[in-house]
């Protein structure tokens, strides 16, 4: 039990109200403005350039980012990455064979009907532990199909390789105390993920789609 | 018989695309089954299997259907016969030996015998969304590369194309250029995973958009042959291109939250997708606007339906229920459960609403047949079942996806324990989704019907009915408005799984309650809005 459970149930109620009261407030400037708005008689299409623009700048931005968010640097290499003699690429083969997305989650994309794949690995700690599942499961009817000993041994090391990603702490668990704020800096490769900056990310997200969203409905009414 | 000869050659690409879509719906209904009863089939169509059929006979239909609106609909614009007649009777085969290869020899995944050249898997690729292997992705790419040389030599001039068909020719061409990203193999899990959200992503919040806005354009200009008509459109389709594009290029970001790409793509995706709804948002308010513009009826109401269907699936299910999950904080309590095919079904659905509503367009038109009263009742039915059955299926999955958070995130229980506790939604899941089905058996057999058999000869005149507030347009930017706010209720739901009310206190009726009010507010006012957008446009309850 949390001592200070009121003054974190007053941070709460803090944070949840201003987000309802932001929207508001931005949606009733929003109607109020949209009501007084006329209605401007365009004669050919208002803003084409701005938009145009706008295309190639995010375009632009996606080209820039690409190389940045493949960053070998942030995760493990999966050549390196071994259990018993096989690398993780190799169970990463294994895993495309067996179509193992068509069941499982991998970091949180794939089908649901079994376990996340990244969770089982970090709940499971180690290789030999992950080992024995797979084992252990192998050939049930849960994974109705043989797995050779070596293609048991490459996943166990493709999951060892998938447990070390850096996923911004996700999955939540108790080892990051259901927080997906607590600590990007833990995660932090290079200078700019390098400072604490969820309050930040907060702030800006809520403040720019407000501004943002209902902004645009405004400019819609004005026609 | 049409205008031009060489629009039958759209048939057999329509009926592919029917017969594809029956495939998915079954495969469905098997993925259903397997939440039943586990046991029966397993080992023998292993549940990845029948998944991978699910996904890939949805996207060769989608592809099919496109084609088939695409033979359609150029000679109409450039005014004279298809280019190339035999190579679209080559691309007819193509496609359907690649789609009997794909479903060959994807059942290879339950045995692990992929064949790898050079480093490239060649049988399965085992990644969501792009399970055919390269071998077959060559083929298909071989098949887009057809339509755009047939197209191309059919188009007149580029110089004067009107905006709408810009649109639908970038659209097209970005689908297909797209399903190269996603389809490549990487070393790194991240990398593989960032660019096939290039293909998955880009061709819903892109391509496909961009091409079904010019698809609609182009139909209400060919359509309604009155000039007004060009520039309503030009306008409309610059402003859905414009936004849809911004938004949805970097709002890709909410792909990258949690699959080991840097922090920096919080920040944007969080800010920039959720600027998705805006688009989408002035889509169905615009569409109001033409309405009232053009003053005119809608010649073919099961047409008219499905594109209603396109307009409030892509507000409620494409955008808002994207909403709810898109904002990071929420994100990473819904990542990787139900709570997202809840958003990916009806996302899909809007699109396969778009493939229908063309089918609808070009069937009366190909056999010269007139849109007689069974064909319009029956695709109407078409229409409210899979609309209503849609809702249904996404708010259980909705629903057991937030049941899912709490006892997979939280309580930390063993997958038996949560497959249990997502139990109670699956019959909401069958039941949802055997009206979609119900919903494709009208669909094909008004079709079919169509196509095979003589028709009364009267066209359907929509009968007088009472004005109500269900038939007209009156409130229904209050609608959109509400709708938003219930978005955000559903929002609040998810966020508040991090309040210690739920996490020390266990408080989870908090979370539990709003998504319930959510998902079912945002059910209800789909229904309503369908109501009033399609009726009031059938039975001309619009025009003051």
């Amino acid at each position: 039990m949390n001592k200070n459970y009121t003054m974190t149930y007053a941070y709460e109620i803090f944070f949840f109200s201003a987000f309802i009261a932001g929207i508001a407030a931005a949606l009733i400037l929003y109607v109020h403005y949209a009501r007084k708005a006329k209605r401007a008689e365009a004669e050919e299409i208002p803003f084409e350039r701005l938009g145009k623009f706008m295309v190639a700048f995010a375009i632009l931005l996606i080209v820039i980012l690409t190389p940045l968010s493949i960053d070998p640097g942030r995760n493990p290499d999966p050549e390196v990455i071994t259990y018993r003699g096989s690398t993780a690429l190799e169970g990463w083969k294994v895993a495309i064979d067996y179509n193992c997305m068509g069941c499982h989650t991998i970091v949180g994309n794939g089908a649901y009907y079994a376990p996340e794949l990244t969770y089982v690995a970090r709940k499971a700690g180690d290789g030999d532990n992950i080992k024995s599942l797979l084992s252990a499961y192998a050939g049930t009817k849960f994974m109705p199909f043989h797995l050779s000993d070596e293609e048991i041994d490459a996943l166990t090391a493709w999951m060892l390789y998938l447990k070390d990603l850096n996923t911004n702490n996700w999955p939540p668990m108790k080892d990051n105390d259901y927080s997906f704020a607590s600590s990007f800096d833990k995660n932090a490769v290079r200078w700019y993920e390098s400072f604490d900056a969820w309050l930040v990310y907060w702030v800006l997200t809520v403040v720019f789609t407000v501004f943002l969203v209902f902004g645009m409905f405004y400019w819609y009414a004005r026609g | 018989m049409p205008e031009y000869r060489s629009q039958m050659l759209a048939l057999p690409f329509a009926v592919v695309a029917l017969v594809l879509f029956l495939v998915q719906l079954i495969a469905g209904g098997f993925l259903a089954f397997y939440y039943i009863n586990p046991d029966l089939l397993s080992g023998i169509a292993n549940f990845n299997l029948i998944r991978a059929y699910h996904l890939n006979a949805l996207i060769l239909w989608l592809f099919s259907a496109t084609f088939a609106a695409v033979f359609y609909m150029t000679p109409m614009l450039s005014k004279r016969d298809l280019w190339g007649q035999g190579l679209v009777k080559l691309l007819a085969v193509v496609l359907v030996l690649v789609t009997i290869g794909i479903f060959a020899t994807l059942p290879v995944m339950q045995t692990g015998n992929n064949i790898w050249v050079a480093n490239q898997p060649m049988l399965v690729e085992g990644k969501e969304y792009v399970e055919a292997g390269r071998l077959w992705d060559i083929l298909i790419f071989i098949g887009f590369m057809i339509v755009a040389l047939v197209v191309q030599k059919t188009l007149p001039s580029p110089r004067e194309w009107p905006l709408a068909l810009w649109a639908l020719v970038i659209g097209a061409a970005g689908t297909f250029l797209l399903y190269i990203p996603g389809n490549l193999f990487f070393k790194s899990v991240v990398t593989s995973e960032y660019f096939r959200w290039w293909t998955v992503h880009y061709w819903v919040e892109g391509a496909l958009e961009i091409a079904y806005a010019g698809a609609i354009g182009l139909v209400l200009m060919l359509i309604i042959p009155d000039p007004r008509v060009r520039k309503v459109v030009d306008k409309y389709i610059f402003y859905d291109v414009i936004l849809a594009a911004t938004s949805g290029i970097v709002g890709q970001g909410h792909h990258y939250f949690w699959i080991g790409t840097p922090t920096f793509w919080i920040m944007l995706g969080g800010v920039i997708s959720v600027l998705e709804i805006v688009p989408l948002a002035l889509m169905a308010l615009e569409s109001l606007k033409i309405a009232k513009e053009l003053e005119q009826p809608f010649p073919n109401i099961p047409s008219l339906y499905f594109m209603v269907g396109i307009l409030i699936f892509g507000f409620v299910g494409v955008s808002l229920l994207g909403l709810i999950q898109t904002w990071p904080w929420t994100n990473w309590w819904e990542h990787g459960t139900w709570v997202t095919p809840s958003h990916g079904h009806e996302c899909m659905m809007a699109f396969a609403m778009g493939a229908i509503a063309l089918l609808y367009l070009a069937i009366p038109d190909l056999t010269g047949k007139p849109v007689d009263r069974t064909f319009v009742s029956w695709g109407k039915k078409a229409f409210w079942l899979m609309f209503v059955g849609q809702i249904v299926l996404a708010t259980s999955f909705g629903l057991a996806g937030t049941v899912q958070i709490y006892h997979y995130w939280i309580l930390a229980e063993p997958w038996q324990k949560v497959l249990e506790a997502r139990f109670p939604f699956v019959p909401g899941i069958v039941i949802g989704g055997g009206m979609v089905f119900l919903g494709y058996i009208y669909l094909a057999s008004s079709m079919l019907r169509h196509l095979l058999f003589p028709v009364e000869n009267e066209s359907y005149q929509p009968p007088e009915v009472k004005r109500s507030w269900f038939t007209t347009f009156e409130g229904f930017p209050f609608l959109v408005v509400l709708a938003v706010f219930f978005a955000l209720i559903g929002t609040t739901g998810l966020w508040s799984f991090s309040s210690s009310s739920v996490l020390q206190y266990g408080n989870i009726w908090i979370p539990y309650s709003l998504s319930a009010v959510a998902y079912i507010g945002l059910g209800i006012i789909a229904v309503l809005m369908a109501s009033k957008l399609a009726r009031g446009i059938e039975y001309g309850h619009y025009l003051e």
